[in-house]
C-alpha cells in the first residue's frame, strides 16, 4: 500500500443537525453549520493555501495565506476563521488573492533556510508545497535582513529534534500541545520578530512535554521532525495497524521503507484515538528489532543447564513429548497454559483451543486474572456483560466524570487527552484516588473533588455515595422502575440507607472528608450525564468485584447506563486484555463467556474440533502455582506473559515454576519466566503478524503484518505446530480463517470478519444480525441481563492491614513512559524518563525514618523485602507509599502478597502492609536475582560446522 | 509436621480463606440465597478437585470455615444464587453479548 495521504480539511468539520449551502468558485457546496469556508472548500476539492491551519486544531487565522473574497463583504477574510453561511458566494482564486498570498509567502521564505534538497522534510513539507502552490518565484526582500537561521537545534528528546531555524511560528505545535494533548508544555516566547516556540524556557526533555508527538505531527516544516526520518529519509509505503501497548488500542500508520519501520503515525481514521498518540505507541516501537530479540527455538533439560538452540521441529517435538509424558505420568490435569493479552484474538483463541482440545483440560488462564477479572465478574452480575458500556468518544458528552482508581494521563494517555478536552469544555470532575494524580490539578484542569481515600476503602466509599443518593432522594426512580429488578433495588436501597454507610460514619475508614464525599455524590447524581472511568485501583483488591458491582449500582440508580456520555468504563491495561477474555481464556468459559458446563456450546466445539471436552472448570493461574508447589501440576505453556515478574508474591510464583518439569515460554524476549523454562519458542511482535486486537471499548481492530517474523513463525503458527504435534490438527493458513471460526461459533462475534473490518475500519462487539455494524453503547433500552440487578455490597476491610511491624501501606501502579513489566519499553529510549523504579513516600513518613530524597531504602512486607531508591513526594498521603513494577531487577512483586479478590482471585496489588527503612545494600532476593540473571539465561555457544 | 502434611494444611487454609471471603460477600443475603451463592460460585469457578477438598473440610468440621461455607457445602439448595447470571442453572445465557 502506498503512503496514505489523509484528507486535511484545514479546520474541523463540525457536527450539526443543520446544514448551510454556499457557492465556492461557482460550485454549490453544503456543509454542517459551523464549518469554515476553508473546510467547505476542501470538501468540494479545492485546497486554499494555508500554513497555520490543520483540521486537528481550531482555526487560528495567523498565517494570512488562506485569504478569500466573499461577495458582499469587504476585504479578504481568512477562510479558516470564517464560518460558511447560507447563500455565501466565495472566490478562492483570482489575481488579487494570488498577489496577496505570494507577498505573504515571500516574507516567510525571506527568513527560512533554503536547504530544501538536504532538509529532512524535503518532499513532506507544507511550506515547500505552499510555496509551490502560490507560484513563488522570487523573494523581493532578499536574504540579508535579520533572521533566525543560526538558532540552535534542540536534540534533547530521544525521538524528535527541534530545529527552530526552520520554524515559521505558525503555532500549530503550541496549539496541538494545548488542544490535542492538553499538556500546555509549549508556548510562544517573545514578541514580534523575536517570537519563537519554546518548551517554556528549557529544552524539550527537561520540559513538561510528554512526547506524545502531536506537535511533530502538526508541524508543517522540518522544525519538529522524527529523528528516524532525519536518519533514514522518508517512508515509501504505509500499513494501517493497531498499537500493542495499552487498552486504548490506537490505530497507527506504520510508515515503512521496505520492511523497515521509519515511523508510526497515528491514523486519523482510528476511532479509538482520533489521530492522537502517546510516547509509547508513537515512538517506543524499536524494541521489535532490539538486539535482545530471541529468534531461535531453544531447549534444555533443567533450568540450570545452558540453553541449546535447536530447530523448530526439534523444539516442538520436545515440548509435545514432554507434555505427553507428564500427562501419562501425572494425569490429564497436570498441565495447562496461559494465553496472552498482548497477542491477537486469533492467537489467544488458538491457545485456549489447544489447551481444551489437545491438553484435554480447562487449565487455561490469562493475565486478566491479575488485572480486570473483577470487571468481568462485577459487570456480568449486575448488567449481564463482561465489558465496558461505552465507546471512548462518549466522554465528549459527559457532564460529570468520576475517575476511580485510575491514572489515565499515565496509563491511558490518549484517552486522557480526550477526557481533558471535555473537562476544559466544562465537564465536572471527581477523582477518587489515594494519590494526588495529575488529573487532580494540571494546566486548565482542576478536580471539583479529590477524594484521597485510604487504599482498601473503595467499597466503603461507593456505599457512602449510594447512601447519599438514596437518602437524599437522588435516585432516578423512573429509570429504576423501568429498567431494573425492583426487589433487588429495594433490598439494596434499604442496605445503603443504613446510617452506618453514611460518609460521616465512614469518614475514618475512607479517609476523605465526609463533606467532600457527600458533595461529590450529589454532583455525580445531579450534575447531568455521569460517566465512571476506573482502573486497577478498583479491581486489584480483595473486594475488587464488590467494588465493580458498587459502581454499577450507583450508575443504575442514577440512570447513568444505556446512553452516550455516561456508563461504567473499565480502562483496560493491556492492548488485548478485553479480547483475551472474549476469546475464552478463562478456565471456566469458552469464547463469548459461555460456561464450560453449557452442553450446547461444549457439544458444538466437540463436533467442530473432533475431541471430547471437559465440562468442569480448570485451574486459574494461582491455583496452577499452588498445585505445582504441591507437586500435582507439572507443565505449563506460556504465550506472551511474564508471570515471574508481573504476578504477586514472586517467591510463590517462582517456587511453582521451579517445581514444574516442563515450562514452555513463547515470547519475543528471554523474559523472567523463561529463567524457569525448559523450552523457549521465539515469539513475534505485533509488526510481524496479522490478526486483531480488542480494546477497552470492545473495539475490534486489525493488526497487520509489516515485516516477516524474526523467528520464522508468527505466534499463531507456533501454536498450530504444537497443537499438531500433540494430535489436535490445526490447518489455518491465515488468521482470517481463525476469525471466521470464532465468528461461526460465538454469537457476539457473528458478524465479525476481516471483510467487515476492512469495510468499517473497526467494529465494537456485539456485532451480529441485530447490530451488523457493532454496538458502540451497551444496554440501550434494556440491560443484557434483562432487568438491571442491584447487588448488596457490604464493605469488608482487607485482612492485609498496617500494624506495628508493617505500619505503611504500599500501593503499586505504572507511569507514562513504561509499560507493564517493561519488557518492551525498557528496550527503548523511554527509559530516559524512568530508568528505575522508585518508592514515592510522603515527606512526613520520610522524615520519621530519616530518609532523604534519593536514599536507598529497604521495603519490607511479610512476603519479602527489596531495596529501592526513595523519592519524597507530596502526591502521597501520609501512611501510603507507592512504586511501579516496570523493572525486573526491582522485584516489586517480591513485596506483594497472596491476598486476592473474593470472586476472581485477582491479586490485591494495591494494598500491602510494609515498613521502610534506610539501607545500604540490595536485598537477598535482589542479590540472587542478579546471580540468576546470568546463571539461568546462559545460551550454549554455537558449534562450528565441521570442515 | 511432614512436608506433605504442611502442604495439605496450607491448601486447606487457602481454600478456607477463599471460601470464607465468599461467605463475607454472600452473607449480606438471606441464608438460603447466601449458601446458594457460595455453592454456585464454587461450582462455577473452582475445579472439582478443589470443590471436593472443601466439602471434605466441611464434613470433618474444619473450624476455620465460615458457618455459611459449611452450610453451602453440606446443605441442599432450594433457591437461586443472588448472582443468578453466575449460577449454574443459567449459564447457557451468560454470553457476553
Amino acid at each position: 500500500m502506498p503512503l496514505i495521504q489523509e484528507l486535511d480539511t484545514g479546520t474541523p468539520i463540525r457536527v450539526s443537525d443543520e446544514t448551510v449551502t454556499l457557492t465556492i468558485d461557482g460550485n454549490q457546496v453544503t456543509v454542517p453549520k459551523g464549518t469554515s469556508v476553508m473546510a467547505a472548500s476542501v470538501t468540494m476539492g479545492t485546497k486554499i493555501p494555508r500554513l497555520c491551519a490543520t483540521d486537528s486544531l481550531e482555526a487560528y487565522g495567523s498565517c494570512r495565506l488562506c485569504l478569500v473574497e466573499i461577495e458582499g463583504r469587504r476585504g479578504t477574510p481568512a477562510s479558516c476563521t470564517t464560518p460558511a453561511d447560507n447563500g455565501m458566494v466565495v472566490h478562492t482564486q483570482n489575481e488579487r488573492l494570488a498577489k496577496l498570498r505570494k507577498g505573504v509567502m515571500e516574507l516567510y521564505i525571506s527568513d527560512h533556510p533554503l536547504d530544501c534538497l538536504t532538509c529532512s522534510a524535503n518532499g513532506d513539507c507544507e511550506l515547500q508545497d505552499t510555496a509551490g502552490q502560490v507560484g513563488l518565484r522570487d523573494v523581493r526582500y532578499g536574504y540579508d535582513g535579520e533572521k533566525h537561521k543560526q538558532a540552535p537545534i534542540d536534540d534533547s528528546n530521544p525521538y524528535f529534534s527541534f530545529e527552530s531555524s526552520k520554524c515559521i511560528v505558525c503555532s500549530r505545535c503550541v496549539r496541538a500541545c494545548e488542544e490535542v494533548q492538553g499538556t500546555f508544555a509549549l508556548t510562544i516566547e517573545g514578541r514580534g520578530f523575536q517570537s519563537k516556540v519554546s518548551p517554556s524556557g528549557t529544552d524539550f526533555f527537561g520540559s513538561e512535554c510528554v512526547s506524545c508527538g502531536a506537535c511533530v505531527q502538526a508541524c508543517p516544516t522540518a522544525t519538529l521532525n522524527e529523528k528516524m526520518v532525519i536518519q533514514m529519509g522518508h517512508p515509501e509505503h504505509a500499513v494501517v495497524t493497531t498499537c500493542a501497548y495499552c487498552g486504548v488500542g490506537c490505530s497507527f500508520k506504520a510508515e515503512m521503507q521496505g520492511d523497515k519501520v521509519v515511523r508510526m503515525v497515528p491514523s486519523k481514521d482510528g476511532k479509538a484515538n482520533d489521530g492522537h498518540s502517546c510516547v509509547k505507541g508513537r515512538f517506543a516501537w524499536n524494541y521489535a528489532t532490539h538486539k535482545d530479540r530471541m529468534t531461535k527455538p531453544m531447549i534444555r533439560a533443567a533450568i540450570t543447564d545452558e540453553w541449546r538452540e535447536v530447530s523448530w521441529d526439534e523444539a516442538i517435538a520436545y515440548a509435545a513429548s514432554e507434555f505427553k509424558r507428564l500427562q501419562a505420568k501425572y494425569g490429564t490435569d497436570s498441565i495447562g497454559g496461559i494465553t496472552s493479552s498482548r497477542c491477537t484474538n486469533e492467537e489467544t483463541y488458538l491457545v485456549q483451543k489447544l489447551i481444551r482440545g489437545a491438553f484435554g483440560n480447562n487449565n487455561v488462564d490469562t493475565c486478566a486474572r491479575v488485572c480486570h477479572s473483577p470487571t468481568g465478574y462485577g459487570l456480568g452480575a449486575t448488567l449481564g456483560t463482561s465489558a465496558g458500556t461505552q465507546e471512548f468518544a462518549s466522554v465528549e458528552e459527559a457532564d460529570v466524570i468520576l475517575v476511580i482508581g485510575a491514572n489515565p494521563t499515565d496509563g491511558h494517555p490518549v484517552f486522557a487527552s480526550r477526557m481533558k478536552k471535555r473537562l476544559r469544555e466544562g465537564a465536572r470532575l471527581i477523582v477518587a484516588d489515594p494519590r494526588k494524580i495529575d488529573l487532580v490539578k494540571s494546566p486548565h484542569i482542576r478536580a471539583d473533588y479529590h477524594l484521597p481515600l485510604k487504599p482498601g476503602s473503595n467499597v466503603a466509599l461507593i456505599n457512602a455515595f449510594a447512601h447519599v443518593i438514596v437518602t437524599e432522594g437522588l435516585v432516578n426512580e423512573a429509570y429504576v422502575r423501568e429498567r431494573c429488578d425492583l426487589n433487588d433495588f429495594e433490598a439494596w436501597a434499604r442496605f445503603v440507607a443504613d446510617v452506618r454507610h453514611s460518609p460521616e460514619q465512614q469518614e475514618g475508614v475512607i479517609g476523605a472528608p465526609a463533606a467532600d464525599v457527600r458533595a461529590a455524590a450529589r454532583l455525580y447524581a445531579t450534575g447531568g450525564k455521569g460517566a465512571i472511568f476506573y482502573g486497577l485501583g478498583v479491581t486489584e483488591h480483595s473486594q475488587g468485584s464488590t467494588m465493580v458491582m458498587g459502581m454499577a449500582n450507583i450508575a443504575m440508580a442514577t440512570g447513568n447506563i444505556g446512553g452516550i456520555g455516561m456508563g461504567v468504563n473499565p480502562l483496560r491495561g493491556q492492548n488485548n486484555v478485553q479480547g483475551s477474555c472474549d476469546m475464552g481464556s478463562f478456565p471456566h468459559e469458552y469464547p463469548g463467556y459461555r460456561h464450560v458446563s453449557d452442553d450446547a456450546t461444549r457439544e458444538m466445539y466437540e463436533a467442530l474440533w473432533g475431541v471430547s471436552l471437559q465440562r468442569t472448570p480448570g485451574l486459574r493461574i494461582p491455583n496452577m502455582l499452588d498445585e505445582a508447589v504441591e507437586g500435582t501440576f507439572k507443565g505449563l505453556y506460556v504465550q506472551g506473559e511474564d508471570i515471574a515478574q508481573s504476578d504477586p508474591d514472586t517467591h510463590h510464583v517462582t517456587s511453582g515454576l521451579r517445581a514444574m518439569e516442563c515450562v514452555v515460554v513463547q515470547d519475543i524476549f528471554l523474559n523472567e519466566t523463561a529463567k524457569y523454562a525448559h523450552v523457549f519458542l521465539p515469539g513475534s511482535s505485533f509488526l510481524e503478524k496479522d490478526g486483531t486486537f480488542t480494546n477497552a471499548e470492545r473495539r475490534i481492530s486489525r493488526v497487520r503484518k509489516v515485516m516477516a517474523p524474526l523467528g520464522i513463525y508468527a505466534d499463531w503458527e507456533a501454536t498450530m505446530l504444537l497443537s499438531n504435534a500433540l494430535g489436535l490438527p490445526m490447518t489455518y493458513t491465515h488468521p482470517s480463517q481463525i476469525m471466521d471460526e470464532i465468528a461461526a461459533t460465538t454469537p457476539s462475534f457473528k458478524g465479525v470478519s476481516y471483510e467487515t473490518l476492512e469495510r468499517l475500519g473497526s467494529v465494537q462487539w456485539p456485532c451480529n444480525d441485530d447490530a451488523p455494524e457493532g454496538t458502540p453503547t451497551m444496554h440501550v433500552g434494556h440491560f443484557v441481563i434483562g432487568k438491571g440487578k442491584f447487588m448488596i455490597t457490604e464493605f469488608q476491610a482487607t485482612e492485609e492491614r498496617a500494624g506495628p511491624r508493617f505500619p505503611l501501606i504500599l500501593t503499586t501502579g505504572r507511569i507514562l513512559s513504561q509499560y507493564n513489566v517493561g519488557a518492551q519499553t525498557r528496550r527503548t529510549s523511554n527509559s530516559m524518563w524512568h530508568e528505575e523504579d522508585v518508592l514515592e513516600i510522603h515527606p512526613f513518613d520520610a522524615e520519621l525514618r530519616g530518609v532523604k530524597d534519593g536514599d536507598l531504602v529497604a521495603l519490607e512486607s511479610r512476603s519479602g523485602d527489596i531495596a529501592i531508591k526513595a523519592r519524597i513526594s507530596e502526591r502521597m498521603q501520609p501512611g501510603v507509599v507507592y512504586t511501579t513494577f516496570h523493572h525486573a531487577k526491582t522485584g516489586a512483586n517480591v513485596i506483594t502478597t497472596d491476598y486476592t479478590d473474593w470472586a476472581t482471585n485477582c491479586p490485591e496489588y494495591k494494598v500491602t502492609a510494609v515498613q521502610v527503612r534506610k539501607t545500604n545494600r540490595m536485598s537477598d532476593w535482589q542479590a540472587r536475582f542478579f546471580e540468576e540473571d546470568v546463571a539461568l539465561t546462559r545460551v550454549a555457544p554455537k558449534m562450528e560446522a565441521a570442515e | 509436621m511432614s512436608d506433605h502434611g504442611d502442604l495439605v494444611a496450607k491448601k486447606a487454609a487457602k481454600l478456607a480463606m477463599m471460601a470464607n471471603q465468599m461467605a463475607q460477600f454472600f452473607g449480606s443475603y438471606p441464608h438460603d440465597q447466601a449458601i446458594a451463592g457460595i455453592s454456585g460460585h464454587i461450582v462455577k469457578f473452582w475445579t472439582p478437585k478443589m470443590h471436593a477438598l472443601l466439602i471434605a473440610q466441611a464434613e470433618r468440621g474444619d473450624p476455620a470455615l465460615h458457618p455459611l461455607v459449611v452450610d453451602a457445602m453440606l446443605m441442599p439448595k432450594h433457591v437461586e444464587s443472588p448472582t443468578k447470571n453466575h449460577a449454574t442453572g443459567d449459564l447457557a445465557h451468560a454470553d457476553a453479548g
